[in-house]
């Protein structure tokens, strides 16, 4: 399950972060999130050579706690996106679409005439596609 | 000589040059936003895009009966089919239905389910007063009145701001002899 | 300057086209931006209209930028983002690649596209085909026809400028328009 979900900007200024537990843990997960980004910082700054992901957009697994998973996805405009999850078996694919419907809700939001760049992203159109894309969150890979 | 046949609007969309819409959507909404910082008064702003409006359908207009074909229309029922079903085709893309007529067949609506000026839009709370799309109903004014029909065209509906679809009501206020053509005389 | 060659790498197959409009619509748009702001509102202050326009461009820039690079890796230098400005982005912008790219290799590049859809379709002062031959600037400058072009073509110089600029490249976009119907841009990167 996801619980957490968050799009940060190039500043690693909160553009919109979104918790889907009933626990009152909203504090906590903004905490993982927070230190999500000096994790894609590190990634991204001091590449792995060899590794196929250079440059990719999806920065795969950041790190695993006790009880989430963190996994991260960087635009080419800097945009950092994460994802928190409780699922301890997850499929790579099932990330992957998951970060691909997120940005594309992202990229429409931000190409609203009203939306200010680097400004929080307070559009429901937005929230309501971002709810309905967790909730699908690994029951078909194939979309 | 035989007249020559009206062209379909599906047929003439697919002849024009077309670009990607994202460029069109992305740039008017630009505009509307700058002329918001520019202009403050939402009313203004309607007033303007209006009048922007107004001026691309005087210039639209000779490209329009250029493509369709479209000749002289018998009566003001089959200038609205026109523009909703070949107009409106040729150079957004999209279609509209023609309802609402009144009984001197001088007034109709056009709704349109769909609408390239709006995609990825949402009014904030502070234009609410905000017609967003006032280019459209200049455009559709000016068309008309380059072929000697002075209209009022209004927005009843809007998407943006909760309606289940756009309505553009069109009103025939007089027809200008084509002998002499309409000079600006507000 | 050294020739940058654009045929390499990256060249992605033609997508699928999404919605599209006619190309009238654009156009029409862009004339009116231009002569709403250098005829109303700014007729006097032609400074005032310039950054106006070019502020509609920028915004624009920057929306589209961040939707056509949503499928692509990130880039890893200067030279890679000038390239898919050059390439993808005109394409979708313009339906043509540029045709010539050069580069200083030290922050400016110049973006010739030998027939710029913008002028060559629109409707500007006739007059417009004797400026090819004006050579000397100045007298280019007082010439009101090249003055409406300018002002033109601070929209493509904004879309440019937000483009890059929201790939974390900022800098200042200028048109050299002394080859109609060829149109050059040129681009300086703050360092």
């Amino acid at each position: 399950m996801i619980v957490c979900v968050a799009v940060v900007g190039h500043q690693n200024n909160p553009l919109y972060i979104q918790s889907f537990t009933e626990a009152d843990d909203a504090l906590k997960l903004h905490h993982i999130v927070h230190c999500s980004l000096d994790v894609v910082d590190e990634r991204v700054n001091n590449p792995k050579k060899s590794s196929p992901t250079l440059n990719e957009t999806f920065l795969g697994l950041l790190y695993p706690t006790e009880n989430y998973k963190v996994y991260g996805y960087l635009t080419n405009t800097k945009v950092k996106l994460i994802l928190v999850t409780t699922d301890l078996d997850v499929r790579d694919a099932d990330v992957r679409n998951f970060f691909r419907k997120f940005h594309a809700a992202y990229v429409d939001a931000v190409s609203n005439p009203f939306h200010v760049p680097g400004k929080k992203i307070t559009s429901r159109t937005f929230a309501e596609r971002v709810s309905t894309i967790v909730k699908s969150f690994g029951l078909s890979s194939a979309s | 000589m035989a007249p020559v046949a009206p062209r379909s609007g599906d047929v003439i969309f697919a002849n024009v040059e077309r670009v990607n819409a994202e460029l069109f959507t992305l740039t008017y909404g630009a505009i509307v936003r700058q002329l918001l910082t520019d202009l403050e008064e939402v009313d203004e702003v309607n007033k303007q895009l209006d009048q922007m409006g107004y001026n691309i359908g005087v210039r639209l207009i000779d490209e329009f009966l250029a493509k369709s074909n479209v000749s002289r229309c018998v009566d003001f029922k089959e200038t609205a089919e026109v523009i909703a079903k070949v107009g409106l085709k040729m150079f957004l893309g999209i279609t509209a239905t023609v309802t609402n007529w009144d009984v001197e067949g001088t007034t109709c609506s056009l709704i349109l389910e769909d609408n390239p000026l709006v995609d990825f839009v949402e009014l904030p709370d502070t234009c609410q007063g905000l017609n967003y799309c006032s280019i459209l109903s200049g455009v559709v004014r000016g068309a008309l009145e380059m072929v000697s029909m002075k209209t009022e065209v209004t927005w009843l509906r809007d998407m943006l701001r909760g309606d289940d679809a756009f309505e553009l009501q069109l009103k025939l206020l007089k027809r200008v002899p084509e002998e002499y053509p309409y000079k600006d005389d507000e | 300057m050294y020739h940058v060659n654009l045929i390499e790498q990256f060249d992605r197959g033609v997508e699928e086209m999404g919605r599209e409009v006619s190309e009238s619509c654009v156009e029409s748009l862009v004339t009116e931006i231009v002569s709403s702001y250098c005829n109303g509102f700014y007729a006097d202050k032609p400074e005032l209209a310039a950054r106006r326009i070019e502020a509609i461009g920028f915004q624009v820039g920057h929306q589209l930028s961040e939707r056509y690079t949503m499928d692509r890796p990130r880039f890893t230098d200067h030279l890679e983002a000038i390239k898919f400005i050059c390439k993808d982005f005109w394409s979708e912008v313009f339906k043509k690649q540029i045709d010539n790219l050069k580069t200083n290799h030290r922050g400016t590049f110049v973006l010739q596209d030998n027939r710029f859809r913008w002028l060559s379709r629109m409707s500007v002062d006739p007059s417009i085909e004797t400026l090819g031959s004006i050579q000397d600037p100045s007298a280019m400058a007082e010439n009101k026809a090249a003055q409406a072009i300018g002002m033109h073509l601070y929209f493509p110089c904004g879309i440019i400028r937000g483009a890059l600029s929201n790939l974390g490249i900022p800098c200042a976009v200028s048109a050299d328009i002394s080859n109609l119907p060829a149109c050059s841009f040129v681009i300086r990167i703050k360092a």
